[in-house]
């Protein structure tokens, strides 16, 4: 599975992968488990979905001003603050640090900011690799692959296919339990002992962040693996590359959103590490990344959007997402807010159909942690997309016309009689395979609601 | 680095909208019996509580020569969470809480407080004052990335001690 | 009360029985059912779809053609088209207050739960989205199928996930809307109901199909065909 290929085409290998789908619904079924349950312990949560909403609202409304503060601060500390205006821009100002330290031992902690950048890629390009550390990111990138999910990266992987995976490349010597309740300790034991080494000295260690803070410089990671303080204090040199969108204002305003992401992602009460990072390493630099964020602050609908705070609950409630998986939606940000994310920061031409990809249940609204209306801005990106012209011919004309006879009550009815005499034979000629390749067609009534209250309406007031 | 602030400023201009600073975030519930609240979520998060009547006695138990275990100690606790508190001057004095396969964190009754927010307290007048670093641990290492399936250890220590000196 | 019914277009050709048991369940309850000609469609789809400007006008249209009844309530039984009208006017219309989802009428503005039905069967809820997340139709349906004589309510699990209906999703994508549905399909068939029953006959629609599909047992029903005494009484 991978990112090749059209939406449709990735939405097919999708679901016809003999093993994908059950493994996103297990994975996604445990992840929501925990997160209900830990929820159900804070009392406050609304409070504290409120109160995280106008936090991330005044800050993105003042972006200048914080990002201006969180500059001074970090440099004040000993950081070196660098700005990204796009992907290229990044790539460029990474790889050319390491480059000028002479690293060739690169560490990575998981950061979607670097995989939005296509960092890796980037290095390879150079001749060299970062190993990615995280156990999910590890695992991926062993399968030449992108995450399939912002916070569980090799989420769509059952462990059969992780253990033929490192046997094929030498992680494990091929002594796998036969027992398979033993098979994911043995798994990621395996990992910890084949990284030991290469994990305790290198020359550069890239992490994202999880939030940045105005008043201290700080920059805030969560984990659970030891991974990213591995990566932090193994090497020399500190590169963090993240979206600006990350701002806080105050570091207590962490104590809001951190219970939030934590239970949202993980359905933990405190995950393992919180490191907060104020300019105290040996050489911090900072990379702030645009790549469509400020552009995105224009329109006060879509800077809503850039409340997120990355938690993936969104993709874990998704039906679409349980079905498919996150490679389909084809970027670094899959789900209900992959949706979003994908068109208002990269806008490809695909990327435009992804808020079309929805039976807009609205299940991602409500588990929302900063209580972005998901769904909404979903209906609003397609109304978009019709005034910008972005729909094809077929289905404008096929509105018109739908609007035409919906205003005309005597067309409608000839409408409907055509429909109900015409619709049996078009599901045998094979018309309508989109509804009847999966499911029985529709069988029109004999007389439809209109026609029996004219004729017998005054009888259904009665009992039967 | 002025350019961006700019285009910032414009972009936010054409939909001027000035939200207001939402409060500070509330102090957490007060638990009636810190210490027990705290050993419960500790022990909870897969870390082991431990007391000693005084440090030598402590630190007796856990000698830090055999490379096994890291000794450490922690500068606040927190009780709604089961976390450890630390600020370290250095990122190699980290790694003491991180390499070995054990940490041991010697604590006192004085240190714990109520929740997250009163340790940020804490923390914001340290890191407004100049660099630091800070670690919050919370029990062992642990990863979830096959099948979501819970591991202990991952990269970091299996095992978290609290050791409470009661002295 | 003067209460006018809103059909929906697709209740009105394929599942005109829905509509003739609200009527019944109304009339049961002493209302003056009234049924306002011309109606045609919401706008829903061209909601959904993006076309705002074409759903607002249907909207509007529907909307005005049923206040010029001038009914003191309007009920329909689908919460999906009942959102669509206050979505596409921004609730921006006068009679929208007026306008209630079938059960939440029931429960909320007339406060019944017990309308003396009787069925037999065990039967499973499915929450349909825009009931549950939009109207916030949860416990409602569930207490006026408890009160049903000779229902037994069994839950399934879970039975608050899309069923993969959503309008013309479901035609667009058709392998994701069936991979949803399926899902679907296995928490109904789970639960060992023999029916299942919905506030939505759009959801109905979806599961029926899947359901004949694969030569199931289980019957869908709506709650107002439960409610009314349906063909299954």
């Amino acid at each position: 599975m991978n990112r090749g290929g059209g939406l449709t085409d990735r939405i097919r290998r999708a679901i016809k992968d003999p093993v994908l789908p059950g493994n996103v619904l297990r994975a996604t079924n445990t992840s929501l488990k925990k997160r209900d349950e830990t929820v159900a312990e804070r009392p406050d949560w609304e409070d504290l979905r409120e109160r995280a909403a106008k936090v991330k609202d005044h800050v993105l409304a003042n972006l200048d001003r914080y990002l201006a503060e969180f500059v001074e601060n970090a440099r004040l500390r000993g950081a070196h603050v660098h700005f990204a205006k796009d992907a290229a821009a990044a790539r460029r100002i990474i790889t050319e640090l390491a480059r000028r330290k002479g690293a060739t031992r690169i560490l990575k902690a998981k950061s979607m900011a670097t995989e939005e950048v296509e960092l890796n890629q980037a290095f390879t390009a150079r001749g060299f690799t970062p190993l990615e550390t995280d156990l999910g990111e590890f695992i991926v990138q062993l399968r030449d692959e992108p995450p399939s999910h912002i916070t569980a990266p090799a989420l769509h992987c059952s462990a059969e296919q992780i253990r033929d995976l490192f046997a094929r490349e030498g992680v494990t010597d091929g002594r796998a339990p036969t027992d398979r309740r033993e098979l994911a300790t043995w798994l990621s034991l395996s990992a910890r002992a084949h990284l030991r080494d290469r994990l305790l000295e290198a020359d550069l260690g890239i992490t994202g962040a999880n939030f940045l803070v105005a008043e201290t410089g700080t920059v805030a990671l969560i984990e659970n693996e030891g991974n990213i303080r591995l990566t932090v204090t193994s090497t020399p040199v500190t590169v963090s590359l993240v979206g600006i969108d990350k701002l806080l204002p105050k570091l207590t305003d962490l104590a809001t959103m951190l219970p939030l992401l934590t239970r949202s992602a993980t359905g933990q009460r405190m995950t393992s590490y919180f490191q907060l990072i104020s300019g105290a390493l040996d050489e911090h630099h900072i990379v702030l990344l645009d790549n469509g964020r400020i552009d995105a602050l224009r329109d006060p609908e879509n800077r809503e959007i850039l409340r997120c705070i990355r938690c993936g609950a969104c993709m874990n409630v998704c039906p679409v997402y349980r079905t498919v998986g996150g490679h389909a939606y084809g970027w670094t940000y899959p789900g209900p807010i992959g949706s979003l994310l994908s068109p208002l920061w990269r806008g490809r031409g695909e990327d435009h159909q992804l808020p079309f990809l929805s039976s807009l249940c609205g299940a991602c609204t409500d588990i929302c942690p900063v209580k972005i209306p998901i769904h909404e801005h979903l209906l609003r990106m397609r109304r978009e997309a019709v005034s910008a012209g972005r729909r094809g011919i077929p289905e404008r004309l096929a509105f018109r016309i739908f609007r035409y006879v919906m205003q005309r009550p005597g067309l409608y009815r000839r409408a409907a009689r055509i429909t109900k005499r015409l619709l049996p034979a078009a599901a045998r000629a094979g018309l309508l395979r989109r509804w009847t390749d999966t499911r029985a067609a529709p069988q029109p009534a004999p007389r439809s609601f209109k026609e029996m209250w004219r004729e017998d309406g005054p009888r259904f007031s009665k009992d039967p | 680095m002025d350019r961006v602030f700019q285009r910032i400023r414009e972009n936010l201009a054409v939909a001027g909208t000035k939200s207001p600073p939402p409060p500070p975030p509330p102090p957490s519930p007060v638990p009636e019996d810190p210490v027990a609240t705290f050993r419960f979520r500790l022990e909870q998060a897969g870390g082991r509580w431990l007391e000693f009547a005084t440090e030598a006695a402590a630190r007796a138990a856990f000698p830090d020569d055999d490379g096994e275990t890291g000794v450490d100690r922690a500068d606040l606790l927190i009780a709604d969470t089961g976390t450890v508190v630390r600020t370290y001057a250095t990122r190699e004095e980290s790694r003491v809480s991180l390499v070995p396969p054990r940490t041991v964190f010697l604590a006192t009754a004085a240190t714990i407080v109520a929740g997250l927010p009163e340790a940020l307290w804490r923390l914001a007048e340290l890191h407004r004052a100049g660099p630091a670093y800070t670690v919050f641990v919370t029990g062992p290492s642990r990863t979830a990335d096959v099948e979501k399936q819970l591991v202990i250890p991952a990269h970091g220590p299996r095992e978290v001690i609290v050791a409470l000196v009661l002295e | 009360m003067r209460v006018a019914l809103f059909v929906p277009c697709f209740v009105d050709v394929l599942k005109p029985g829905v509509a003739v048991a609200v009527c019944r369940v109304l009339s049961r309850l002493g209302h003056d059912v009234i049924y306002p000609e011309g109606q045609t469609c919401c706008g829903q789809p061209a909601l959904n779809a993006g076309f705002h400007r074409d759903a607002t006008c249907l909207a509007r249209r529907l909307l005005d053609l049923l206040a010029k009844a001038d009914p003191d309530a309007v009920v329909s039984p689908s919460g999906s088209c009942v959102l669509a009208l206050r979505t596409a006017m921004e609730g921006d219309h006068h009679l929208l207050e007026r306008v209630f989802e079938f059960s939440q009428f029931l429960t909320d503005r007339l406060g019944v739960t017990d309308i003396g039905a009787k069925f037999t069967g065990r039967v499973t809820w499915h929450d349909a989205c825009h009931p549950l997340r939009e109207l916030r139709i949860r416990e409602g349906p569930r207490r006026l199928l408890q009160a049903v004589q000779g229902l037994e309510l069994v839950e399934m699990e879970p039975s608050d996930e899309c069923c993969g209906f959503g309008g013309t999703f479901a035609v667009k994508a058709p392998l994701v809307s069936t991979g949803m549905g399926e899902r679907k399909l296995k928490a109904i068939e789970d639960s060992g109901a023999a029916f299942v029953s919905s506030t939505e006959s759009s959801c109905l629609m979806q599961i029926e199909g899947l359901l004949e599909k694969r030569g199931s047992a289980v019957r869908p029903i709506h709650l107002a065909e439960i409610l009314g005494g349906g063909a299954h009484e």
